[in-house]
């Protein structure tokens, strides 16, 4: 059976370095076989600009699973591409038509410097994590599953707030280029579990203070961030990160 | 690197972007519940300058109270158009590079995008508004309505029906007043999340709502000045 194969022309952000002045450059891409991924028609795109002796796209991939949180660009305006809960390495190329032009940009914000090309520094990220996205332990053996309770419903909550794999699209979507959205999720993953409990105030008033400190803007509710998001993150978990910040204004206990 | 660290701003106390958003959502909520006092109020203006003239001496006779109230209101209003404004500059500068095409994933949509010039429409409009209603003499030669009350002064009754019966007047309270409802419907549906409230199944119920409220807030206003207009313009006919 003969694969089906689609045409394409790809406009591309090129930039060399963070410093230098970006430009879009377009390419065609022939009969790709519309069952590859949309990094693997990147990757035959590369494959051709290498042996033109050009510089290759960069971009950013890691697990092409869909659950690493490394890839990611601005696919025809829409962070990750127009799939909804769905990473761009998992993005397939039956989803656009021959003859499209494909529009593809890094994720813009300041807090995410850009790198080259579609790569961004995503590291603002990890200093929310490290101003209190964590819990504090002994180490040793592992307590029984049964030693601390947790109702259903909070253990679901908590579960799909740890579902964000951290890739930023919340970012690149939101108008505002506000990292609400990830940080509420750091948060309630937590904050919903009695081991994230003895933390708490701490937590939301550092992961706010380091977020603000990056330059991300902030939440003014218009959803986009939640419609990008490969893991299906919702805004309720902003919700989540208010009613924590608002504790901290409560006198102690 | 500079960014390594959080802590050198520790010690120094500096507004969070969650503060600064829950200030504009409270001092938001202030307005709301003024806005619909405001509606009440106006709408006694249909029982007659007798009713509408006696409503506005009682709030007046109000006396320290009233001070307070307006003292109050002043107070949420400037802290709204304050802390809205350096949240919006800081969101202006966390994207310095804009997207050559941006597409919304559908969640988004024009009031949200607008609340911005919704709410300096609004600003401008009750600028406005105090200088025509509430600083002008009440029994000045702008209070007398010709052919009614025998030339004698109508008081804020005529004031209001001098005003409304100039169409473009009349228009751009309308506008104003259009401005308002799509203002108060996106702000009373987005409020819940900032406050931490509800949930998202809640808020869409709370939508709903706040939609169907922001639209009767812009056509109750807005009803004065049509009635005004009718009445001056369409008697004759």
């Amino acid at each position: 059976m003969a694969e089906k194969t689609i045409s394409i022309t790809l406009r591309v952000w090129r930039q060399d370095g963070p410093q230098a002045e970006g430009r879009f450059a377009s390419y065609h891409a022939k009969d790709i076989p519309a069952d590859l991924s949309f990094l693997e028609m990147l990757d035959i795109v590369n494959a051709g600009l290498e042996k033109a002796g050009a510089d290759p796209i960069a971009f950013e991939h890691d697990c092409r699973e869909g659950i690493c949180g490394s890839c990611g660009a601005v696919v025809n305006g829409h962070a990750h591409g127009p799939q909804r809960a769905t990473t761009l390495c998992q993005l397939y190329m039956r989803h656009f038509n021959d003859g499209d032009v494909i529009t593809i940009e890094p994720f813009r914000a300041k807090a995410f410097p850009l790198i080259k090309d579609l790569v961004v520094d995503r590291s603002a990220f990890d200093r929310i994590i490290q101003a209190g996205g964590y819990i504090s332990v002994k180490t040793g053996t592992a307590p029984d599953a049964h030693a601390q309770l947790v109702p259903k419903p909070k253990a679901e909550q908590a579960m799909d707030a740890a579902a964000c794999i951290g890739c930023g699209a919340c970012v690149a979507a939101c108008p505002n280029a506000s990292a609400s959205l990830f940080t509420a999720a750091k948060i309630s993953q937590l904050c919903k579990l009695p081991q994230g409990d003895p933390e708490r105030k701490r937590r939301v008033s550092a992961m706010i203070r380091q977020m603000d400190h990056e330059g991300f803007g902030s939440c003014s509710k218009h959803y986009e961030c939640q419609a990008a998001c490969p893991k299906e993150i919702k805004v309720a978990n902003i919700a989540t990160m208010n009613r924590e910040f608002l504790r901290t204004l409560l006198p102690g206990e | 690197m500079a960014k390594d660290s959080g802590q050198d701003g520790a010690g120094k106390f500096r507004l969070n972007t969650v503060s600064r958003e829950l200030l504009v959502a409270v001092s938001g909520l202030v307005l709301v519940l003024f806005i619909l006092v405001h509606l009440a109020g106006n709408l006694i203006l249909f029982r007659g300058p007798d009713a509408f003239n006696a409503y506005s001496q009682h709030l007046h006779e109000l006396g320290l109270l009233l001070a307070a109230i307006r003292a109050g209101l002043i107070a949420a209003f400037v802290l709204h158009v304050v802390m809205t404004a350096w949240l919006v500059l800081a969101n202006r500068a966390a994207r310095t590079t804009r997207y050559a095409v941006q597409r919304t994933m559908g969640n988004t949509n024009f009031v949200k995008q607008t609340m911005i010039y919704s709410g300096l429409l609004i600003l401008v409009f009750v600028l406005l508004h105090l200088y025509d209603f509430t600083f002008i003499d009440k029994a000045g030669p702008y209070s007398v309505v010709e052919g009614r009350n025998t030339g004698q002064s109508l008081g804020l009754y005529g004031i209001v029906w001098n005003a409304f019966s100039n169409p473009l007047h009349s228009l751009l309270y309308i506008v104003a007043m259009a401005a308002l409802g799509l203002h108060f419907s996106n702000a009373v549906s987005t409020i819940w999340v900032t406050l931490g409230v509800l949930s998202d199944a809640a808020t869409a119920k709370a939508n709903l709502a706040a939609r169907v409220l922001g639209a009767a807030i812009a056509v109750a206003f807005s009803a004065i000045p049509l009635y005004v207009l009718a009445m001056t313009h369409l008697r004759g006919v």
